[in-house]
């Protein structure tokens, strides 16, 4: 087995020191630093399709955040170094919205979004309306994604909703919503363009606009 | 009393009681439980209701007069913050590790902890109160906490979660331990004068509640936060092991005195059968690889213990507990309520039949954003598809409680429905 298959191999069973002990390995050796991540958005991939298939639980999902995380935050220095960069497939920005603090949710959605190969801005919780609007501003994102688990959270994520129309900024933009209480109901009353209860589905959804984006 | 108002509570305890000892009733009956929907039925801010004992009172007390539900179930006004402060006088104290019952805001000001975020302080003044947890201990203190978890606690846990005890020989910390004393009894009395007004003037039976908690959430809300603890499964399990061997004795033993009453005290409630609500937070989270030995199996010990000391545990299974329903047929039968939110509950009959009581209700946001006629529909479909063969209490919604922002004229849709598709 090649060190690139046996590195998604122990990510994916969930084997934290014997995954980065490769990932250093690989890069001592002098591989090329985007192939280990390329390695981590497959890894990251069977993950969320065990996830969908109910192989695998949330913890299972956050100890893989965990690792990825670790292992990107080895790999990113040496991509400086090397002056190289990703090739982005899109632009994220996610949040908690507003009087909602979950965050573990987003927090794997984040990860598995990097390990996809999206720029990912995370606004963190509890993010007002506001915050949502200034952020496409800035950073002209393809995709904003919002995080809520409260059922509260699902007029939050109307009002932001609103404030990216009012702000005119709706048809620059997708909207996906995420997190335990979001169901069709909560989709269709908030205004967004997708819903998902499950991070890898989430993923899907936005890398198909991705694709659809480009033709 | 009135006659009508003791009618009441005859027709209601009857029904209960049916309910919990296995008996079919002549209806399901419905036990709501509240946060902050009193508040706002009576139009007070979330940030008086949760301070100003008298308007909680107030609000919870005009809920249950102007809706016709069978028990007062929780009504909360705020979040919980002194479970660490509860287990330490477990060995020394009992008593006080089950009477510091303390979720109301003035209490977060006493001893201003940091685990809790409250309307009118950290929060606006009509934004609920918040559980925010967080990390207060680290992977290296684990063996300590295993080694005397009553120590470990007191001595470098409540430091750190009580900005007041932070130096607990300081005069501040006297001080703050006097004063959540003090509030303590002024809380206390506002529940029972709540109690005893729903009973007296409203005819709401009166039945024993107490606490309990499964080990290892109490690890993932009071020491470690949920995700460190969800990764420490997988860094340090034996550490973890050994920190819930022993904390579920301590748990047991404060659980239990939650529920042992003397026998004279016991008489005084209408209903005998002592409830004790416990709310799971990880459940639906760890995998099946450490669901059976880190959670599951120091959560049924609680639960045994409660059951062979005469109480039914009432336990509110959060997510979607599907995969995990086969694990509850081996609690005993007949002795708990499973109150459940995102699991299917049709499918949770099928596979517990008349194993438990079945508990839940249906989606919150038709509660909020639905029309009363398809609230109505929701939940007679509900109910006809579950309720056979008894063993059903409705809950209302799926959340632990009545969803705060759920209308009032779909509350009553509720109601409505418990009484046209509850009958047996
Ligand atoms: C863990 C937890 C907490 C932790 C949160 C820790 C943290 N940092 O996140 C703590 C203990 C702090 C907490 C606090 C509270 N909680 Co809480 N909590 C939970 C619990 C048990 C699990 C939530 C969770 O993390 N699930 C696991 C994650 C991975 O699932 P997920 O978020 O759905 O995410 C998945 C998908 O939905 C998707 N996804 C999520 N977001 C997004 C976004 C996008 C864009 C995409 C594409 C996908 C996506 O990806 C994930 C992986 O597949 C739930 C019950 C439950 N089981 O749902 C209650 C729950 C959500 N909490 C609840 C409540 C009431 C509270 C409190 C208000 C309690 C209180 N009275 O203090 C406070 C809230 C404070 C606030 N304002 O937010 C209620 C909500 C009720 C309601 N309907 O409003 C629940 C449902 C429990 C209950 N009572 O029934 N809580």
């Amino acid at each position: 087995m090649s060190l690139s298959e046996e590195m998604v191999r122990a990510i994916v069973e969930l084997d934290e020191s014997r995954a980065i002990e490769i990932a250093k390995k690989r890069l001592e050796a002098g591989e090329d630093p985007l192939k280990i991540l390329d390695d981590l958005r497959r890894a990251a991939e069977i993950i969320g399709e065990k996830y969908e298939r109910g192989e695998y639980f949330v913890s299972d999902l956050v100890m893989a955040g965990e690792i990825l995380k670790g292992i990107s935050e080895i790999v990113r220095p040496k991509l400086k170094e090397l002056g190289v960069s990703r090739k982005v497939v899109g632009k994220l920005v996610i949040g908690t919205v507003e009087g909602d603090i979950h965050d573990i949710g987003k927090n794997i959605v984040v990860t598995m979004a990097e390990a996809a190969g999206f720029e990912v801005i995370d606004l963190g919780v509890d993010v007002p309306p506001q915050r949502f609007v200034e952020a496409i501003k800035q950073h002209n994102p393809d995709i904003v994604g919002m995080s809520g688990l409260l059922t509260l959270a699902i007029d939050s994520m109307k009002r932001t909703v609103d404030a990216i129309k009012e702000a005119g900024l709706r048809d620059k933009v997708k909207i996906i919503i995420g997190g335990g209480r979001v169901d069709q109901h909560a989709c269709e009353y908030v205004g967004a363009d997708a819903w998902t209860n499950d991070a890898s589905q989430g993923i899907r959804i936005m890398l198909k606009w991705m694709e659809e984006k480009k033709r | 009393m009135t006659v009508d108002v003791s009618a009441k509570l005859r027709e209601r305890k009857e029904r209960i009681e049916r309910v919990l000892t296995g008996k079919v009733p002549d209806r399901v009956p419905f036990i709501p439980s509240f946060h902050f929907f009193p508040a706002r039925y009576i139009g007070v801010s979330y940030a008086d209701y949760s301070s100003d004992y008298r308007l909680f009172v107030k609000a919870v007390f005009a809920v249950y007069r102007d809706f016709d539900f069978d028990l007062a179930g929780l009504a909360l006004p705020g979040a919980g913050m002194t479970l660490p402060l509860n287990f330490i006088f477990i060995e020394r104290y009992p008593d006080l590790a089950t009477t510091t019952f303390a979720i109301a805001r003035p209490f977060h000001d006493i001893l201003r902890d940091k685990y809790t975020r409250w309307p009118g302080r950290e929060l606006p003044p009509n934004v609920s109160a918040q559980f925010i947890g967080g990390k207060f201990m680290e992977a290296e203190e684990y063996d300590e906490l295993a080694e005397n978890p009553i120590e470990f606690i007191s001595r470098k846990i409540i430091p750190r979660v009580y900005e007041a005890l932070r130096d607990p020989t300081s005069p501040e910390a006297y001080g703050a331990l006097v004063r959540f004393g003090m509030e303590v009894v002024k809380f206390s009395g506002a529940l029972m004068e709540l109690m005893t007004k729903l009973r007296e003037e409203l005819g709401y039976p009166t039945i024993p509640l107490g606490m309990g908690y499964a080990p290892l959430d109490f690890i993932a809300d009071h020491l470690r936060h949920v995700t460190y603890t969800l990764t420490d499964l997988y860094r340090y399990p034996d550490k973890v092991k050994r920190a819930l061997d022993a904390l579920t004795p301590l748990i047991i033993k404060w659980s239990k005195a939650s529920v042992s009453l003397p026998p004279s005290v016991l008489e005084a409630f209408d209903i005998k059968i002592p409830l004790v609500f416990i709310p799971l937070h990880l459940n639906e989270m760890v995998s099946p690889k450490f669901f059976r030995e880190f959670y599951w199996e120091p959560l049924k010990r609680v639960i045994i213990e409660l059951v062979n000391a005469g109480a039914i545990p009432w336990i509110f299974f959060e997510g979607n507990f599907t995969p995990f329903l086969e694990y509850i047929l081996e609690l005993p039968k007949g002795k708990i309520i499973a109150y459940f939110e995102r699991t299917d509950l049709r499918k949770a009959r099928e596979v517990l039949g008349d194993h438990v009581i079945i508990m839940g209700g249906i989606s919150p946001a038709l509660c909020i954003y639905g029309t009363p006629e398809k609230v109505f529909e929701e939940a007679c479909k509900l109910l006809s598809d579950v309720k056979e063969p008894g063993g059903f209490i409705f809950a209302g919604s799926r959340v632990a409680g009545i969803p705060d922002e759920t209308k009032p004229e779909n509350l009553r849709a509720l109601i409505e429905a418990v009484r046209k598709c509850g009958r047996y």
